[in-house]
This record gives C-alpha cells, sequence and structure tokens, in this order.
C-alpha cells in the first residue's frame, strides 16, 4: 500500500498537464492539489505535505522549479527502488524455502527417497516394506505440498503491483505534460516462474522413477512404479477378510451410535419441555380454581412460548430428518366414551420413540382432547353441544377446573402434531413429508407471524447472524435448546460422515452421500 | 501351695500329711514324668521357655488367618455410547463382542500371616476331684424328727432319731493337669493371583436362555453395584493352610470353589512359599437384591461439583430478617445408572413387541422357554424406566442413632432436571441424569396440590446438623428385588391377606441403600410454631441433649476446624 501511494506520488510530480486527463478519477485528483496549490501560491505543493488523493492522471509541473523537482525525485527515486528490491527478495526469499522444503520431503532423511531404497532393495524380503496405507498417505502428502508449491510459483508475480516505477526512467528537461501509464504490472517474474515450474517437474518426474516395495495385506510384495499412478495397486486385494469386517462393524457402529443424540435430547430438551408444560399447566390451571382469567397476557405469552417451543421441534426435524421422540402420555379409556368425563391425561417422563408407542400417545392424545372439549367450561350455550356435554361442563366449572381444562385444550394440538410428526419421520412420507408440514404451517407466502422466528432459530446462510442470543447454549432458554440439539444432529452426522469415508476407502460407495449438502440446503429451504 | 517339682514331692507330702488332720486318707501322687527340659521348637532359631516344657505333647505349627479385600467395580473401558448404539440398533452380536473385549478381571496380591508354635505341657498339681484321686466316705450322725401316731392314725406327736449319713467326697491327691502354650514363630506371606472366569461363547451367548445384554460377560456389574473380593490364606488357624474366598454384597451366585496350587492344603511350616491360583466362576445373577444406589453428587459437564442442596430464602418470624439460605427446596443427585437402565427398559419393550408378534403368528415361546424367562424374572410385558426415590430426613445426634425425621417418594416426571451432562467427556457423568429432587412443594414440583415435601411440614431446629438419606428403587428391572405391587406374584408375602397382617415386602428389601447428604441448619432461620419452640416440646430433646450430648460437626466443619 505505502509503495502504491508513494509511486502514485512520484507519477504525479512527473505527469504535466491538467488538462488531458483521460482516467476516471483525474478530475478529483486535480481538484485536491488545485485546494492545497491555492492555500499557498508561492511554495510547490510537496513542500506542503504529499496530497493524499493523488492518483494516476495528467498533471501540469511547468510552473513549478525544475531543480527543486529534479532532486525530489532522486530521492524518491532511491527510496522506491530499495523497496522494491526487497520485495522481490523477499519473493524469491519465501519461493526457495517451500523449494528446499520440498526437496527435503523428497530428498531428505526420512523422505520419500529414502523410504523407496530402502523399500525396494530387496523385492523378497518383508522387512522394510511399506503398507498400502502408508504409500496412500505418501501420495496424499507429496501431491498437497507439491500443489500448495505449483500454487506459489504460478502466483509469485501477482505481489509487487507497482515496480513499474522502477523502470520508469522521466525526461524533466524535455517532458512538459507527462503521461501516468495505467497498468503498473510489468515486472518481468518469468525467469522464476521457468526456473521453479522445471524443478516442480523434475521432483515430479524423480517420484515417479521411485520404486515402492509394498507388502501386501495377504502377505505378498508388491512393486509399485511412482506415486502418480495407483491403478495397479488398486486392482491388487488391499484389504484381508478381517479388515473388511472390522471396518463394516466400524461403519455399523459409527451409524448406530444414535444414543449420544438420544442422552442429550433426554437430558436437555425433553426435560425443558415437560417442565414448561407443566408449568404452564399449574400456572394458568390449577392454580386458577374458581377464578377468573385474569393474567390474560401472561397466559397469551407462555402459549405462544409453547407453541415457539414446537415450531423449533418442527424445524429440527425438518433441518435434519433424524426423531427427538414425543413426550409419552397415560389416559385411561373407558367403554361407551365413558372417559370423557372420567379420564384425565397425565404426562410421563418417559420419551415415546417407537412407532407402537407413538400410536398409542396419539390415540391418547386425541381421546384426551375430545375429552377436553366435551366438558369444557367455555360457551356452555353453544348450539350444537349435546346435553351431557353441557352438563359435564357444568360439572367441570363446579369442580373448579374450568381454566385447567381451557388450558390443556390449548396446549394439547401441539402435542398431537408433535407426535404426528414423529410418526410421518419413520413412515414413507418420510423428511420430505415433514419439510412439506413445516412449510404449510410456517412458510405462508409473507412469513406471517414466523418470519421472526425463522430468522432467530433458522437463519438462511445468507443472512447477517451473530446476536448474543443466538450463540446461547443452554437448558434455560429455547434457542439455548435449538443450539443444543443443532450440536447434538452435526455431530451425529459427522459419525455419518466418517462412516461414509470409511466405505469410501472400502470402494463401496452405495450410501446415499449427498446428505451433508441436502442439509446445508435445508436451511436455506426452511 | 503347689509342688512344682518332684524332687521337692517327698518334703512336701510330708508337709501336707502333718497338716490338717482331717484328711482321714493318704494325698496320693499320680504324677508322671514322661519328658522335662525338652525345650526343642519347631521354630528355627527359638527355644521354648524352660519352665513350660514338662511332658511336652501335641507340639504343633499352625498359620493364623488373615485377608485380602478388593472391591470390584463395573467396567467402563468400552464406550457406552458405541455400546448402546450397537444395542439400539439391535447388532446383538456385535454389541456381545465388544463388550468381550473387555479387560479380564484379574488382580493378584500378598496376604500376611504368622505361623505359630503351640504346645501342651503339664504340671504336677495338688487337686481335689475324683479323678485320679479317688472318693473317701465321710459319715455324720444326724438328728432329726419323726411324727408318731396313734391306732386310728392321727398325729400326736414327734420324736428323736439319730441316723448316720455317709457320702462320697473326692480325695485331694497330685496329678499332671495340662496347660497349653503358644510362642509367636515367623511372618510369612502368602501370594495369590484372583480372576473372575469369563465363560466361553459357546457358554454364554446371546442365544443363552438367561442371557441379557446388559452382562455379556456374566459377571458383569451394571452401575451402583459393587462387590467385595475377601481372600483369605486359610479359612480358619490350623496346621494346614485352607485358602478361601468369600464375596461380599454379590450380584452374582458364584462358585469360589476352584482354588489351586502349592497352598491348597499345604502343611503350616516356617520360611514357607506357598502360593495359590483362584478362579470365580459365574452360576447366575441374583435377582433377590435390592436395587443399588447408582447416585452420585452432581458435578457440571466440565467436572466441577455442584453444591447438592438447593435453599430458598424467607422471613425468619422472630428476627423480622430475610435469611438467603432458609429452606432447603430440592437435593440435586447424578443418576449415574439412568443410561444403563432406560436402555434396559427399551430393550424390554422391544421384546415385548416381538413376544406379541411370536404368539400372533402361532410361533409363541414354548412352555420351557417361558420358565426360562421368568426364572431370571424377565418379564414378556416391556416397561418403562420409572425410578423412584425416597428421601429421608434425619436429625444426626452425638452418641446416639441419628432421629428420623420425615420421609418423601419422588418418581421421575417430578424430580429429572434438564442438563448439559452430554457434553462431559467422563462417560458416568454423560449418561447420567440429574435429579433435583423436591423437599417442598414449590421445589420444581409441578403439582403442589397433591405434592407435600419433606420441608413442608417439618421444620428445622436452627444450626443442628441433619441428614437427607436418599434411595433408589427401579421398579420392573428383572435384576432387583420388586415391590408387591410392581410384581405381585414372587411371594406369598403378596398375597392380600399376609399384606393386610403387615407381613409384605418391606420398603427397606427393595429400596437401596441410602446415599446419604449431610448438611446443617441455618442459624437465623427458624420455621418452627410457637409450641414447637416452646419449652414444652423442647424438654425432652434438651433432656436427651444434654444426657448424649448434642450437636455433631460436619466432615466438611471438622476439616474447617483444623485449618484455622
Amino acid at each position: 500500500m505505502k509503495l502504491y501511494r508513494t509511486s502514485i506520488v512520484l507519477a504525479a510530480i512527473l505527469a504535466t498537464s491538467v488538462s488531458c486527463s483521460s482516467l476516471e478519477y483525474g478530475s478529483n485528483s486535480t481538484r485536491a492539489f488545485r485546494e492545497i496549490a491555492s492555500k499557498d501560491p508561492v511554495a510547490p505543493f510537496f513542500m506542503q505535505g504529499y496530497p493524499i488523493q493523488i492518483a494516476p492522471g495528467s498533471y501540469n509541473f511547468n510552473a513549478l522549479d525544475q531543480t527543486k523537482v529534479a532532486d525530489y525525485v532522486l530521492k524518491q527515486f532511491e527510496k522506491v527502488r530499495g523497496e522494491d528490491r526487497a520485495i522481490i527478495e523477499n519473493a524469491i526469499k519465501s519461493l526457495n524455502e517451500k523449494y528446499v522444503a520440498m526437496t527435503t520431503l523428497v530428498y531428505g532423511n526420512g523422505g520419500l527417497s529414502q523410504k523407496s531404497v530402502n523399500s525396494s532393495a530387496n523385492p523378497a524380503s518383508s522387512s522394510g516394506k511399506l503398507t498400502v496405507r502408508d504409500v496412500m498417505q505418501l501420495q496424499l502428502d507429496f501431491d498437497r505440498n507439491l500443489s500448495l508449491f505449483a500454487n506459489d510459483v504460478a502466483t509469485i508475480d501477482a505481489l509487487p503491483q507497482m515496480l513499474s516505477a522502477v523502470r520508469y526512467e522521466p525526461n524533466l528537461a524535455t517532458a512538459a505534460v507527462d503521461q501516468l501509464a495505467g497498468n503498473l504490472k510489468n515486472v518481468n517474474f518469468e525467469q522464476f516462474k521457468t526456473y521453479y515450474s522445471g524443478q516442480v517437474s523434475n521432483l515430479k518426474s524423480a517420484i515417479d522413477r521411485m520404486d515402492f516395495g509394498i507388502l501386501l495385506p495377504s502377505g505378498a510384495p508388491f512393486m509399485q512404479h511412482g506415486l502418480s499412478d495407483l491403478t495397479e495397486l488398486k486392482k491388487q486385494k488391499l484389504f484381508s477378510a478381517r479388515d473388511i469386517q472390522e471396518l463394516q462393524l466400524k461403519v455399523g457402529r459409527l451409524r448406530a451410535a444414535m444414543n449420544t443424540v438420544n442422552t442429550g435430547i433426554a437430558q436437555t430438551m425433553h426435560p425443558a419441555m415437560l417442565k414448561m408444560l407443566r408449568n404452564v399447566i399449574t400456572q394458568f390451571g390449577e392454580r386458577n380454581r374458581y377464578r377468573t382469567d385474569e393474567n390474560d397476557s401472561g397466559r397469551k405469552q407462555a402459549i405462544k412460548n409453547i407453541e415457539e417451543l414446537f415450531y423449533v421441534r418442527s424445524g429440527l426435524r425438518a433441518k435434519y430428518g433424524i426423531p427427538l421422540g414425543a413426550i409419552k402420555v397415560n389416559y385411561t379409556m373407558y367403554a361407551g366414551n365413558a372417559d370423557k368425563m372420567l379420564s384425565t391425561l397425565v404426562l410421563d417422563a418417559g420419551i415415546a420413540r417407537s412407532i407402537d408407542e407413538l400410536t398409542t400417545d396419539q390415540n391418547n392424545l386425541f381421546n384426551a382432547l375430545e375429552g377436553l372439549n366435551y366438558r369444557s367450561a367455555r360457551a356452555l350455550f353453544k348450539p350444537g353441544r349435546t346435553f351431557f356435554s353441557r352438563v359435564s361442563g357444568i360439572v367441570s366449572m363446579l369442580k373448579g377446573q374450568s381454566n385447567t381444562v381451557a388450558i390443556k385444550t390449548v396446549l394439547l394440538p401441539f402435542l398431537l402434531q408433535d407426535v404426528a410428526e414423529e410418526v410421518m419421520l419413520s413412515t414413507s412420507a418420510g423428511w420430505n413429508g415433514v419439510l412439506d408440514g413445516y412449510k404449510k404451517r410456517y412458510n405462508t407466502k409473507d412469513g406471517g407471524d414466523w418470519a421472526a422466528a425463522r430468522m432467530m432459530y433458522f437463519p438462511k446462510t445468507t443472512e447477517k447472524t451473530g446476536s448474543a442470543q443466538q450463540t446461547r447454549m443452554d437448558v434455560d432458554s429455547i434457542i439455548g435448546l435449538k443450539n443444543v440439539a443443532d450440536l447434538l444432529f452435526s455431530s451425529k452426522l459427522a459419525d455419518i460422515s466418517d462412516a461414509r469415508d470409511i466405505e469410501k476407502q472400502l470402494e463401496a460407495l452405495q450410501m446415499a452421500d449427498a446428505i451433508f449438502k441436502e442439509v446445508g440446503a435445508r436451511n436455506d429451504d426452511l | 501351695m503347689t509342688c512344682k517339682n518332684s524332687f521337692l514331692v517327698g518334703l512336701v507330702a510330708l508337709l501336707c500329711a502333718a497338716g490338717p488332720a482331717r484328711a482321714s486318707y493318704d494325698e496320693k501322687n499320680y504324677c508322671q514324668e514322661r519328658s522335662r527340659g525338652d525345650v526343642r521348637s519347631l521354630c528355627a532359631g527359638r527355644t521354648l521357655p524352660y519352665d513350660q516344657v514338662r511332658n511336652k505333647k501335641n507340639h504343633e505349627l499352625v498359620c493364623t488367618s488373615n485377608v485380602d479385600n478388593y472391591v470390584r467395580f463395573p467396567q467402563t473401558q468400552v464406550s457406552h455410547e458405541e455400546w448402546s448404539g450397537l444395542i439400539s440398533a439391535n447388532q446383538k452380536q456385535a454389541a456381545y463382542d465388544l463388550k468381550r473385549k473387555l479387560p479380564a478381571i484379574e488382580w493378584s496380591g500378598t496376604i500376611p500371616y504368622e505361623t505359630v508354635e503351640e504346645w501342651d505341657y503339664e504340671e504336677c498339681e495338688r487337686v481335689t476331684q475324683s479323678v485320679p484321686c479317688g472318693t473317701h466316705q465321710v459319715c455324720e450322725n444326724v438328728e432329726h424328727d419323726v411324727p408318731t401316731y396313734d391306732t386310728d392314725g392321727k398325729q400326736t406327736g414327734s420324736k428323736k432319731v439319730k441316723e448316720k449319713v455317709c457320702n462320697d467326697e473326692p480325695n485331694t491327691c497330685w496329678t499332671d493337669v495340662t496347660h497349653g502354650a503358644s510362642q509367636f514363630c515367623s511372618n510369612e506371606s502368602m501370594k495369590f493371583s484372583a480372576r473372575y472366569e469369563r465363560p466361553s461363547t459357546a457358554e454364554w451367548n446371546i442365544n443363552s436362555p438367561n442371557f441379557m445384554d446388559v452382562i455379556p460377560n456374566k459377571y458383569d456389574l451394571l452401575p451402583g453395584e459393587t462387590e467385595v473380593v475377601q481372600v483369605y490364606n486359610t479359612s480358619r488357624r490350623s496346621t494346614r493352610l485352607s485358602p478361601s474366598v468369600e464375596i461380599g454384597d454379590a450380584w452374582n451366585k458364584y462358585d469360589t470353589s476352584r482354588i489351586t496350587g502349592t497352598a491348597v492344603g499345604a502343611t503350616c511350616r516356617q520360611n514357607s512359599n506357598y502360593s495359590f491360583d483362584l478362579t470365580v466362576r459365574t452360576i447366575e445373577r441374583d435377582a433377590g437384591k435390592a436395587s443399588p444406589n447408582a447416585f452420585r453428587f452432581p458435578v457440571d459437564w466440565e467436572g466441577n461439583a455442584i453444591e447438592p442442596i438447593v435453599w430458598k430464602s424467607a422471613n425468619d418470624r422472630r428476627s423480622g430478617k430475610t435469611v438467603d439460605k432458609a429452606v432447603p427446596i430440592k437435593v440435586q443427585l447424578d443418576d449415574t445408572s439412568a443410561g444403563i437402565i432406560s436402555l434396559m427398559a427399551e430393550q424390554s419393550r422391544r421384546n415385548a413387541e416381538r413376544e406379541a408378534t411370536k404368539v400372533a403368528v402361532g410361533k409363541g415361546a414354548n412352555a420351557k422357554d417361558r420358565a426360562e424367562f421368568q426364572k431370571i424374572g424377565k418379564k414378556t410385558d416391556g416397561y418403562w424406566k420409572s425410578t423412584k426415590v425416597r428421601v429421608k430426613l434425619y436429625r444426626q445426634v452425638k452418641y446416639w442413632w441419628d432421629t428420623f425425621r420425615g420421609a418423601e417418594k419422588v418418581a421421575e416426571i417430578d424430580a429429572i432436571s434438564p442438563t448439559m451432562n452430554f457434553l462431559a467427556t467422563n462417560e458416568e457423568v454423560k449418561f447420567s441424569d440429574l435429579w433435583a429432587i423436591p423437599l417442598t412443594a414449590d421445589g420444581g414440583n409441578s403439582d403442589p396440590k397433591t405434592f407435600r415435601g419433606i420441608f413442608d411440614s417439618k421444620h428445622m431446629k436452627p444450626n443442628r446438623a441433619y441428614t437427607l438419606e436418599v434411595s433408589v428403587y427401579q421398579p420392573h428391572v428383572p435384576f432387583y428385588k420388586q415391590s408387591c405391587d410392581d410384581n405381585p406374584k414372587q411371594s406369598w408375602r403378596c398375597k392380600k391377606f399376609w399384606r393386610a397382617l403387615g407381613m409384605g415386602i418391606g420398603e427397606d428389601r427393595y429400596f437401596s441403600k441410602p446415599l446419604k447428604v449431610p448438611f446443617r441448619a441455618p442459624k437465623e432461620y427458624d420455621g418452627r410454631g410457637w409450641f414447637k419452640r416452646s419449652w414444652i416440646s423442647n424438654a425432652p430433646d434438651n433432656f436427651m441433649t444434654w444426657i448424649f450430648g448434642g450437636d455433631v460437626k460436619l466432615d466438611s466443619e471438622k476439616g474447617m476446624g483444623k485449618k484455622k
């Protein structure tokens, strides 16, 4: 940057015409120059300090004292020349260091060359032989280093921007008007590039001439020529049956290790959700016996919180397609719908996961909700209610349960929806079914009530995030619970990815490996 | 007067003869000296005391009995995550293989013991007894009244009659009396190596009748269970060594008879170099024991200890001040068995589904299989993990039993609390549930109408040491003793009749041993009512305190005292 600015100044001094400015920012610079000059017309502008904004363009220096200009120019010349030299030296030095490192990797102690000699000296003996894994690792290391080095060589001339000034020799005596050159990248690094590119290909061909003695898992020796082409090696039987079995088992284990997720959810979101639900029922139901509902705003907010929690659960299912488990409920059903008047729904500590448990859950919840509607103490005189329903309503009012019934009536549909989604994940509707349902409910055309919530919990990759709320990681807030679940699920995905890597290694690529991309895209989809 | 040395016997006999004139017989001397002054010891480099070797007999070297204790905990080297993942994915064989790779349970040790020389010797002593001295007759003239009668049979009076009564009295004589003596000989040590036998895969595999996934090595312990293996060099003090083993608080039935090595049946001797190998073979799981207490004092996921008792503030009625830590509202503990128990519950439900399907398609388990199932209490109904916890409050009393102050029972739903434990690296913490057991109605229990905690009804005496004792019961888990409500068919005690008589299965038989949480009641807060606070109701307590001492220092306070 400094170099750039100095050179601009220098070029500006040398330029002598204002009128024929051809560069787009010429006019601005001229204005700046005029402003400075107008402060003290006698002193040349460089005695007043550099005009900062002077950029390439044409400038008129005819009015100035030519001797002083020449003196200044020569001094600047020397300074710039020194800086340029330092830059070139640094570039070459760093390139050379990398080259030395590359050479060490190949010819140094314990390097490729030595490994090649040790392993291939005696083709029949098994001592010093490399394993297949070693060779693959060597190839990987070498390729990575080589491509990094080649990249450095290719981009060396991208470093110095302003070196044109070095070769710029102004003739002050003749030049009344001088044009500042637009293209400044003129330094010729071709010499270095050619040299180092040559060295790179030398190293490559040196490796290709090397032999590596490999001991296959079967015990047979194998001679690998060079590292660039491993096709012959891959045709060999690279894994023993035992290896393959162990790796397959490992894949199974990684995929089966769902327990962290289950434990994590069972320790965080599940108890927190239970507590929230039970607390809302207590506060706005049980503690509200024979009372009118005075704390209407608090009640609304509490319900809103619950709704948001279930929104997050729905979103997590849609994003990852991994089940969370539903709350287990107990409800006794009697013949002849007698439970509508007799039974109460009890939330349980267990987590329903299997299809059977979820089916039971759904049935319990549905019937409980029917019962609650049946004995609701609100709208007793609404047309369409049966006589017994009205009696039940009055009974619950007399028992002081009207508020409990009301708050439960509000909460149960969330639980029902939750169970329905959970069931969907293990049926043919699957992940996409949950996603569609999520979109239908929460992603209306204009975003509706849920635009803010989506922004908070599931921001798109392009949206700016990073509020303190969004980094919370605890069990006391919905966002904290969501982040915990996010962490759990992504760690599970990491396991799946590990399993996939192993399978790749086994060259059995039958797995749906688009899963990561899909999850990435889901955030944008939600 | 004793006659220790036989050359004095003659003289003493003369003296004795000249003694009391009562003796109407000769005091005989039965003493026989068979050996004298044999001070040879069985123990190299030692001699026996000269005055304890006359007629020495039963001379032998015996070994004392000593014990080595080894405490066995559940093995945790295998990743629970990986293993439970396999179980959940129904890869039973892989899970089995994984746990079979656990390191063998082997240990070795040295039991120090002593050899002791024991022998009997005889001394010539004057004794008065019939054997061997014989007897002599002592007669007396006794006068007593005899009633007289007339011809009609009526008593008319009595007359004195003289009669001679004779008794056999033991003689006094001199004879040999046996005494026992012993003398320390040497310090010995016995080396042993012990192991639990891992049953072969043929004997114990996933198809074995009593097999369960959580015990793939058959001897495995579950969280909270511990055993003390006591290895004895010899089961009793004897000249022959008989090494033996006893397993304290055993969770399985074991065969401990497999002991081999030079020490088995060996003669006790000095400078021995005996050793033995011990193999404990597992027969079957003992299903009759109460649940183990797997509760631990809680730590957060970084391993820092969490204060177990959570307090609430209250206004003291007398001083009017607000006290921050006035009443305990909950006690927090980690349940380290949660991971395993919930997995077992999940498995049981899956098994139940499978059984139901089998019956539905006509392939129900045959009678024999069913019997096997029931043998270890494996029910075909699936169950849910529904751990129950009992909390008891005791007041600690010095020099006396702690006094019981109140109890409550809490189910999972009211106590399990959200936690970040799953982030922990310590697997025991990672898969444990955090329980926040409410002690008052507002201690996090959401059913304040029905729940009554200990401190809702009990108020503590200020500045006194108390203890909360927390016990666990795991309903339906087939390994552990069940209550009558959860398994009515287990015993005759569960019949209504006997239960009505109070002979049902007592709580203490299925609730675990308690975990004690000691704490001190606040100094500044007294929640008791005026009567409980009054002199009258405190009199008995004050009296007992006066006798037995009052307050107890908690362990934490003892340490603090020392520092000062």
